[in-house]
């Protein structure tokens, strides 16, 4: 899981021109933020899986996908292989028999209620995560910066956000060499549970002195750039909306007419038709 | 008045563009936290004892809004888009750390004073895990093998979906907390004068 976020956010923009890199990102950004709450709203496996596939078939064309179906398969398969056999059998909204098994001479019922449960979250989160890596990996770092200039957030919070998107992999770069000198003076993991937890600290001690030490760097650095200056910030990058976004956007806007419709007549589960919603029964 | 004079030397130049270099800072050892977990194979989350620390050395802003952005990126690259609510657990952590400080239960010097603090960690703050993790996320047992089956064993036992998720969230969050709390203020005892924006 660490490897899989460590590779996302050491993230490097694909050196590729697709029309999904091309794209704005305020658009890419709204299509993300758009069909994750799409994603919510439907309790609706199949519908569910048509965003994935529309998601995935998106980040083809951005010649992403074969990271993004990594990512979204080491979150989600899990997530179903412990979830679905759980709440098949145990969840408490179960009504519609489906299969018994027969396990160590016990007769065990699975229901229908607990494995569309079990199927429909984890895939809610695979639409999330699949449209926020196609959004990140076809924008441009410095385009991101823009977006949150463009949508007048403080300067300091978009500090924090390309900041902590700066900090996390050198962090983790200094995390390896306290890791290699550790080990070097007999740093092992393969000792009791109180040990490993004894040995948390001879890892994380060295790393925030470290990171203190480069927050000071940083700040007279900011500083000598006139950070704090009381002056109105400008910035060297300009977005403009292209005949392609209006497109892209003019697709969301037919869809999103579709979905409202579809809500309104067929209601949340259109096509799996399921009859609970959250934890109500 | 001479007392504040002197309280104000102690604070470095500039203390506001330290307090936001260290909002990054904070939500990226949150991060390694997690890594380092993974690595010590320790059955715990880590990634919230850089929130309780920004709050020991930087204040309660610091330490929210650090653990709020490390929630906000994760949300963003890797536990997709609602993960981001989750931040506000983050500013509930760094919310108790500073009633702790406050209340003088903040002192690894005197563990005895860290019980009510180590209770809140543990009992309380699992009450908001589990509303917001059955409301945005399903509910339903954690992909960690031991909350799992403490969670199917609680759902078996009480027919309780509620429960189930509280007792689980139990399981995880006061091994977890606890063990961010002590290290946090462990790290805090150790870190320079000079790094330190929150007197106390």
């Amino acid at each position: 899981m660490s490897s899989l976020a460590t590779s996302i956010l050491r993230r490097s923009i694909a050196e590729v021109d697709t029309p999904m890199h091309r794209l704005d990102p305020r658009v890419k950004f709204l299509f993300f933020i758009w069909i994750s709450v799409w994603a919510y709203i439907f309790l609706d496996y199949t519908l569910t899986a048509i965003f994935l596939i529309t998601v995935l078939i998106l980040t083809f064309i951005g010649k992403i996908f074969k990271k993004t179906v990594k990512a979204v398969s080491i979150i989600v398969v899990p997530w179903m292989a412990v979830g679905i056999p759980i709440l098949s059998a145990l969840f408490p909204w179960n009504k519609t028999l489906i299969y018994n098994v027969q396990l160590f001479g016990y007769n065990i019922p699975l229901y229908y209620e607990g494995l569309a449960w079990g199927i429909v979250w984890p895939l809610r989160i695979g639409v999330c995560l699949a449209s926020a890596m196609f959004f990140l990996f076809t924008t441009e770092p410095v385009k991101l910066i823009a977006l949150l200039f463009n949508f007048r957030m403080p300067f300091r919070f978009i500090y924090a956000v390309a900041g902590a998107l700066q900090f996390t992999p050198i962090l983790l770069d200094d995390l390896q060499t306290i890791i290699q000198a550790q080990r070097s003076r007999g740093l092992r993991t393969d000792v009791s549970l109180l040990k490993r937890l004894a040995n948390y600290p001879v890892l994380i001690v060295p790393l925030t002195l470290s990171t203190l030490n480069k927050v000071q760097i940083r700040a007279i650095a900011l500083e000598s750039r006139g950070f704090s200056a009381p002056v109105t910030k400008t910035w060297p990058y300009d977005l403009s909306l292209k005949r392609r976004d209006y497109i892209f956007l003019a697709g969301i806007i037919a869809t999103t007419i579709i979905f409202i419709y579809i809500y309104l007549v067929y209601g949340f589960s259109p096509i799996n038709h399921l009859q609970f919603y959250i934890a109500a029964g | 008045m001479g007392e504040e004079a002197r309280e104000k030397k102690v604070v470095p130049t500039g203390a506001k563009v330290v307090a936001a270099v260290m909002i990054p800072a904070i939500a990226a050892l949150n991060y390694a936290g997690g890594v380092v977990v993974e690595v010590l194979k320790l059955p715990l989350w880590g990634d919230t004892w850089a929130t309780m620390l920004g709050t020991l050395i930087s204040g309660f802003w610091v330490g929210a809004i650090g653990g709020f952005l490390y929630n906000i990126i994760m949300a963003l690259t890797v536990w997709g888009l609602p993960a981001w609510v989750w931040g506000f657990c983050n500013i509930l952590i760094a919310l108790f750390t500073w009633v702790a400080i406050k209340m003088g239960w903040a002192n690894i010097r005197k563990p005895v004073r860290l019980i009510p603090a180590c209770l809140i960690f543990g009992f309380i703050y699992p009450i908001f895990c589990t509303i917001l993790g059955v409301g945005l996320f399903g509910g339903g047992p954690s992909t960690k093998p031991l909350p799992a089956m403490v969670y199917a064993a609680t759902l078996a036992a009480t027919k309780n979906f509620w429960l189930a998720n509280y007792v689980q969230n139990l399981s995880c969050e006061i091994p977890d907390k606890i063990a961010s709390f002590i290290i946090a203020l462990i790290i805090a005892d150790r870190v320079p004068e000079k790094f330190k924006l929150m007197r106390r």
